[in-house]
């Protein structure tokens, strides 16, 4: 099939995942208490907030790279962003688990599966804007797809689950995208480890206003 | 991502004010809420291809926007009971009332991202970071300031700032539609 023809579909494609996953949220409320769906929705909610600083402007890098068919600087985008964004994550469960009564296996464990999953969506955007529509439609479709499996043998084998549990389910989902889209992109592209990696972070994005405004606002 | 944080900011007020019981039935209307704006959104986006483009007028575009708008207000009003009766369990039922108060968000949600989308067509993004941010410090000092807050005030509120984000891109929007005639 035509490229263009694909380009057509991966909208809809992205609609289609959007509403598994939203569909994904009324069997989570069936499986947990009340209670629990309250923790689950504040522990989303300081996630998603900090999920602005695991981006940090990357994203939309390495889309425009792509594009531009760059690959040496898209792989040093890559391991920066790697590692910047692990240090973040490490910093915000520091931060999280010395000031608040969270416990990590809630907010750690599902900072972790945010991490993951922001991870999928860089990959996806390198892949769309290289041209591998097969390979962003795995991206787009894995963790919805996986989630709203895994969460409907759970709610038909065991009807109820703790919140902890949950959150590991969660993880794994993601865990198990993230390990079959890398060993999917081995197929497309590599990217190589260059000594000078970090140059990629000088990148204007990262350090773009917006980002370091929001930094000031959130302390 | 300034919205998300905006819209969820009154989440950490009413779990450290009310309880997470709360929080539960808050979050089962503001999900069906998003559902409709992600409806919204993907409308205005795909169909502000074609205002660019000089294929549809303004005013046809909001037309259009706006007898969509109206038939999903009028539809979700009235069919969010069996909604809600198929989606949640009993104990949520007190979520129906708050989805129709947050209703009201949807109008201005709908002309605020046709605001950011104009802004960033322009070139001019700083606007959206500028009245982005001003929205979420001063809803943050409001929060602060009052204290004994039930579940619907905080909706209101919600309704409210999202009226003051339509204001301050009005007032942004106003200066380079004079410049331009």
């Amino acid at each position: 099939m035509p490229n263009l023809y694909k380009s057509y579909i991966i909208p809809f494609i992205e609609i289609g995942a959007k509403i598994l996953s939203i569909f994904t949220i009324f069997i989570i409320i069936r499986l947990l208490t009340q209670e629990d769906f309250g923790q689950f929705n504040y522990i989303n909610s300081i996630v998603l907030v900090f999920s602005i600083f695991l981006d940090l402007g990357t994203n939309s890098k390495a889309y425009t790279l792509s594009l531009q068919n760059k690959l040496t600087d898209l792989s040093r985008l890559f391991y920066t962003r790697i590692i910047l964004s692990a240090t973040i994550l490490i910093l915000f469960n520091l931060i999280i688990l010395l000031l608040t009564n969270l416990s990590f296996a809630t907010i750690g464990v599902y900072s972790i599966v945010i991490w993951l999953t922001s991870l999928i969506a860089f990959l996806k955007l390198i892949s769309r804007g290289r041209g591998f529509y097969r390979l962003d439609a795995l991206a787009i479709t894995i963790e919805p797809f996986f989630k709203t499996l895994f969460l409907i043998i759970v709610f038909y084998q065991i009807n109820n689950i703790s919140i902890d549990k949950l959150y590991l389910l969660l993880l794994s989902v993601s865990s198990l995208s993230i390990i079959i889209i890398l060993l999917k992109v081995k197929n497309y592209f590599s990217f190589s480890f260059s000594s000078n990696f970090l140059n990629g972070m000088k990148s204007k994005k990262l350090f773009s206003p917006l980002n370091i405004l929001f930094c000031i606002m959130c302390f | 991502m300034f919205l998300v944080a905006i819209q969820r900011i009154e989440i950490f007020f009413i779990k450290e004010r009310i309880n997470f019981e709360t929080v539960a039935i808050y979050f089962s209307a503001f999900n069906l809420i998003l559902v409709i704006q992600l409806f919204l959104r993907s409308s205005i986006t795909s169909r502000y291809k074609l205002f660019v483009d000089k294929k549809i007028g303004r005013r046809q575009l909001f037309l259009e926007l706006g007898i969509a708008l109206l038939v999903i207000l009028v539809i979700s009003y009235y069919t969010i009971p069996w909604v809600f009766s198929i989606v949640y369990t009993n104990d949520y039922f007190a979520g129906i009332t708050i989805f129709r108060i947050l209703l009201l968000i949807l109008p201005f949600y709908l002309i605020n991202t046709f605001f950011i989308n104009h802004f960033n067509v322009i070139n001019m993004p700083q606007i959206n970071t500028i009245i982005l941010s001003i929205t979420f410090t001063v809803k943050l000092i409001v929060l602060l300031l009052l204290n004994s807050l039930t579940m619907t005030n905080y909706a209101w509120l919600s309704i409210g700032f999202e009226v003051f984000i339509t204001l301050g891109f009005s007032i942004a929007f106003m200066p380079l539609k004079f410049k331009k005639s």
